[in-house]
């Protein structure tokens, strides 16, 4: 039976130039790293340039790697840091891409217990109020807010990830719901 | 969003810095509770789909790629890893396999042979594109194998040919390196000799178990990046040679 390879030894070895031990690392990441991109991009191909630039910087910062945090999230960072990046030199607010019809892509959707007409009609909606409202928050509101509401990470998780602490995570979080609540007011009757 | 609201979203998350304190206000505050049952049922119609799909084998795709980017700095660190362990200086990596086939190939030859009348540095650029072409023969072989997707017997005849052909050359340039004192260089040229006999004397038609197992000594090894590190040298050593002025090199 073979041993999988922590992390943490992968990284020692990386940092001796062993390109199949940073091969492993990448290899083991790069998902999770693309749903975070995509997540602060909502774009798909920029999150795949963000998961490229992200093991680049990570590669050629191993050595400032102090290990006191899981490299996942050090990698986490560093996806955050390149999404930021990538924003600004683009200079361009995000817009959710909706070319998908049936609701892939970041669109959200309702239970379809109650698939009555009027449900229905309710659903898409609540998609289309949420879809907009979402890609109208900054990148880290965002990010914060899905990391909890989809991804169930606690706080401080999301907190090391984004580099910020608690309070301004957990606040990221309420004013996410905040814009949430308010947009979705006109149908808040038919929610309950 | 008031102070209450924000321990209601907290306490909706598991996140309440006194989840004690906002049940007692739950079960006595009814506009509390409202707030919360509002609050509840909003966050739980707000779904988002997953992000797009990866293709199953995306995180190999984006290793290819970071590796085409570092490749440079990868290479530079092996080199460095030589100069420390070996007190062999970088520049002379590249240059042992033109010795190796130096050596090989032309040591014994008879006095009157065309390379005679060639200077060390022509010669030197003729093989380096020969050996330079014996490593990206090698590598495609090695790629061939790696990418193929077995949906059953997987027919490597024309691998194995090729295969067959790379493995004279190969040994020569492995024996040289072994009798230059270059022990790292023949090492990776000694495992690929390994993959390269196992396919020569395989069978034309894989299983997939079969390719399986080559692919892992291919990957276990690091046999491809070795062998693209010692072929960089090369093209470096190559594009030193053609910097050189023209009346040197004849």
């Amino acid at each position: 039976m073979t041993v999988e390879a922590s992390d943490a030894d992968l990284v020692e070895r990386a940092r001796g130039g062993l390109s199949d031990a940073f091969r492993v690392l990448v290899e083991r990441h790069s998902r999770s790293v693309f749903r975070l991109a995509y997540r602060m991009t909502l774009n798909e191909f920029d999150a795949d340039d963000v998961v490229q630039e992200t093991f680049l910087r990570a590669f050629r910062s191993l050595g400032r790697f102090d290990g006191r945090s899981e490299f996942g999230t050090w990698v986490y960072r560093i996806a955050v840091n390149c999404s930021l990046d990538l924003q600004r030199a683009r200079g361009k607010r995000v817009t959710l891409s909706t070319s998908n019809e049936e609701g892939d892509g970041l669109a959200a959707t309702l239970t379809t217990s109650d698939p009555s007409p009027h449900r229905v009609a309710v659903s898409g909606q609540v998609r289309q109020i949420v879809d907009e409202t979402l890609a109208g928050l900054s990148p880290l509101e965002r990010t914060a807010f899905l990391m909890r509401h989809v991804e169930g990470m606690p706080v401080h998780e999301i907190s090391a990830a984004l580099g910020r602490n608690d309070g301004a995570t957990k606040h990221s979080i309420f004013r996410a719901v905040k814009k949430l609540r308010e947009a979705l007011r006109p149908v808040a009757g038919a929610l309950i | 969003m008031n102070p209450v609201e924000e321990q209601l979203v907290a306490y909706y998350y598991g996140e309440a810095d006194d989840p004690a304190a906002v049940e007692k206000l739950l079960a006595e505050d009814p506009a509390a509770r409202q707030l919360f049952e509002e609050l509840s049922a909003m966050l739980a119609e707000v779904r988002p789909s997953e992000p797009p799909e990866r293709a199953d084998d995306y995180a190999q795709r984006v290793w290819q790629k970071v590796q085409w980017k570092l490749e440079p700095q990868l290479r530079f660190r092996w080199w460095e890893f030589l100069t420390l362990r070996q007190v062999v200086p970088a520049a002379l990596l590249a240059a042992f396999v033109i010795g190796a086939f130096l050596v090989g190939r032309y040591a014994s030859g008879p006095a009157d042979s065309p390379a005679a009348g060639i200077s060390a540095q022509a010669r030197q650029q003729i093989l380096l594109v020969a050996v330079g072409d014996h490593l990206e023969r090698s590598q495609l072989v090695l790629i061939e194998l790696l990418n193929a997707t077995p949906d059953g017997a997987i027919d490597v005849s024309s691998e194995r040919l090729e295969a067959d052909d790379l493995l004279t050359d190969n040994r020569l340039y492995r024996t040289a390196a072994e009798q230059s004192g270059n022990p790292m260089i023949a090492q990776v040229l000694d495992e690929l000799e390994r993959v390269l006999i196992e396919l020569r004397h395989g069978p034309e038609q894989l299983t997939p178990e079969d390719a399986g197992r080559l692919r892992a000594t291919i990957e276990q090894q690091g046999t491809l990046f070795k062998i693209r590190v010692v072929n960089a040298g090369i093209q470096e050593e190559r594009q030193n040679q053609l910097r050189a002025p023209q009346s040197e090199v004849f």
